[in-house]
């Protein structure tokens, strides 16, 4: 019989390790246990992800076994949402539009941030790629969100960065703007009067949680 | 020193001979938007006509002084040839990859390179305008043409996060894909500098430690540039993305003659660890600087990758197309006040 340290403790590795396979079969398992659901996601998975992103952060680890890890990530979340209870009480989490810059395909550096900011709590909306200017307006104001984070790897798009920060305070929108990728600098962001910039995955997640006082 | 050509100046530069001056021109992407308005060569037509090809690239050596004739204008020449999809883009934006024929969790075995390679899609439009090229700017300007290196070829037709897990999970079908990525390369590259090319660029931000390990850079990834730049019949180049020092000891062994960084890498630092192995292109900020900047600030900036010992002055990445022309014609002035 195994613990439930043992079940939590095999989760995060699991995660770590970048094996979908062995999480999903420890999620199936702390189920059968018992186990709540919400302690195996934070202890378990979200414990073995902040590993990974302090890895990635003193480059220990790299984009492809980031996204092994999210893999296994996502495979015991898959097992474990529909035993999640939803709690009433719980403070609601800060919303988060996320989307790639007007002209830009590139979407790699977006993902990465999401699941960092997902793990890291946020609630996303996730517009994808090529997304133009009004899209991003309208989508903030639709689902009133608290952060809108914009990437883009190319300078030909960064450009589209700087309307959606425009649009937002025209429209007195209080949704905070945080922006990054390959091109952006800190000056850059400052520059066109973002809220925030994170040089990497990680930072983003520092800036946003920073900024909503989460 | 006698009056050296650009031709001569750029060749004896890469390999290491004594000039008069550092040559100051572009590796990367030259078409702006100001250029496209003075030669009304516009994008995306631009990247599919030998001579509005040709007639945009020469504007960036006449209109701005850039001593080489540079193209083409994205990354999607070769991916275009070896059966992507491609978005053609507008005057602003560059031409890319859509599609990812290869696009398979399990790897799909990978046939050999098309036979008739160098006739497909756009191809033939680059042999033409290099002679084209030729023929308008004489023989004392050089020619570079550049094109998505292994890694980028690898990740246009298999999807780059697709990729990227193959770098742990599917080792064997990885380097299947940068094989052939690496053949299409040096078919094309021979062709082009047949055609009269002087150098080859190749172009790799795929391959930046901003994405793969630096260990897995040097087991799988090096082998195949070295066998790259030793199959190559004229001068070649390297160029990757972001900031590359953990890859530079590798990179000082790969064979290329130049290496083309962007302001992320420091020069200093480069120069130190390349030894004048691999001679150091760069670096003028092309998303910050150039784009946005004012032309004291890329004169400024421009001086001080003369200070820090860069061998050719050049822009640290593609030039965005809504690059002010002063902005450029700030580089050369730089250049020639500082060999004064």
């Amino acid at each position: 019989m195994v613990s439930k340290e043992e079940i939590l403790e095999g989760l995060a590795k699991a995660v770590i390790d970048g094996d979908e396979v062995k999480s999903e079969e420890l999620a199936k398992k702390s189920i059968e246990l018992g186990i709540d659901p919400y302690e195996a996601l934070m202890e378990g998975c979200n414990k073995g992800m902040a590993k990974v992103s302090d890895l990635y952060e003193c480059k220990e680890m790299f984009v492809p076994e980031i996204l092994l890890s999210a893999d296994a990530m996502y495979a015991a979340i898959d097992v474990l949402k529909p035993h999640l209870k939803i709690d009433a009480s719980a403070k609601k989490p800060a919303k988060v539009i996320i989307g790639v810059a007007q002209g830009d395909i590139h979407d790699i550096g977006k993902n990465l941030v999401k699941m960092m900011l997902e793990v890291a709590g946020f609630m996303l909306i996730d517009i994808g790629k090529d997304v133009p200017v009004d899209t991003f307006v309208n989508k903030v104001e639709e689902e009133d969100a608290d952060l809108v984070a914009i990437s883009s790897l190319m300078t030909t798009s960064m450009m589209y960065m700087e309307p959606v920060i425009k649009k937002l305070k025209e429209k007195n929108h209080k949704a905070k703007v945080i922006v990054g990728g390959a091109p952006i600098t800190s000056d850059f962001s400052k520059k066109i009067g973002a809220a925030g910039y994170g040089k990497d995955a990680v930072e983003a997640v520092k800036v946003a949680k920073s900024l909503t006082g989460a | 020193m006698v009056d050296l050509t650009q031709r001569e100046r750029l060749k004896r530069t890469l390999s290491g001979k004594n000039v008069d001056k550092v040559p100051v021109l572009a590796v990367t992407q030259t078409g702006t938007k100001d250029l496209m308005n003075l030669t009304q060569h516009y994008w995306p037509d631009a990247n599919w006509d030998p001579k509005a090809l040709a007639d945009l690239a020469i504007s960036a050596h006449r209109e701005i002084g850039f001593e080489a004739v540079r193209i083409p204008y994205c990354l999607t020449v070769l991916l275009e040839a070896l059966g992507c999809e491609i978005e053609k883009g507008d005057e602003t934006r560059q031409a890319g990859v859509i599609s990812h024929p290869y696009n398979s969790k399990n790897p799909i075995p990978i046939e050999d390179l098309p036979e008739d390679l160098l006739k497909k899609d756009r191809i033939p439009v680059m042999l033409e305008a290099i002679k084209n090229i030729r023929k308008e700017v004489g023989e004392n300007v050089p020619i570079i043409a550049g094109a998505e290196g292994p890694v980028t070829i690898a990740s246009g037709l298999v999807e780059v996060t697709t990729l990227m897990r193959w770098f742990i999970r599917e080792k064997e079908a990885l380097v299947e894909y940068l094989e052939f990525g690496k053949n299409a390369v040096i078919k094309y590259a021979n062709a082009l500098i047949n055609a009269g090319a002087d150098v080859f660029a190749v172009l790799d931000p795929v391959a930046s430690p901003e994405l793969i390990n630096p260990r897995e850079f040097d087991s799988i990834i090096m082998p195949i540039y070295k066998d790259i730049s030793n199959n190559l019949k004229g001068n070649s180049i390297l160029h990757i993305c972001g900031d590359i020092t953990p890859i530079l000891p590798s990179i000082r062994e790969s064979g290329f003659l130049g290496l083309s960084i962007e302001e992320k890498t420091d020069i200093r630092v480069a120069k130190d660890i390349l030894d004048d192995k691999v001679k150091i292109i760069g670096n003028i900020s092309s998303s910050g600087t150039m784009l946005s900047g004012t032309y004291n600030e890329v004169y400024k900036e421009s001086v001080e990758a003369l200070e820090k010992g860069t061998n050719v002055l050049a822009p640290g990445c593609g030039l965005a197309p809504l690059t002010p022309i002063k902005n450029c014609i700030a580089m050369i002035d730089a250049r020639n006040d500082y060999f004064r």
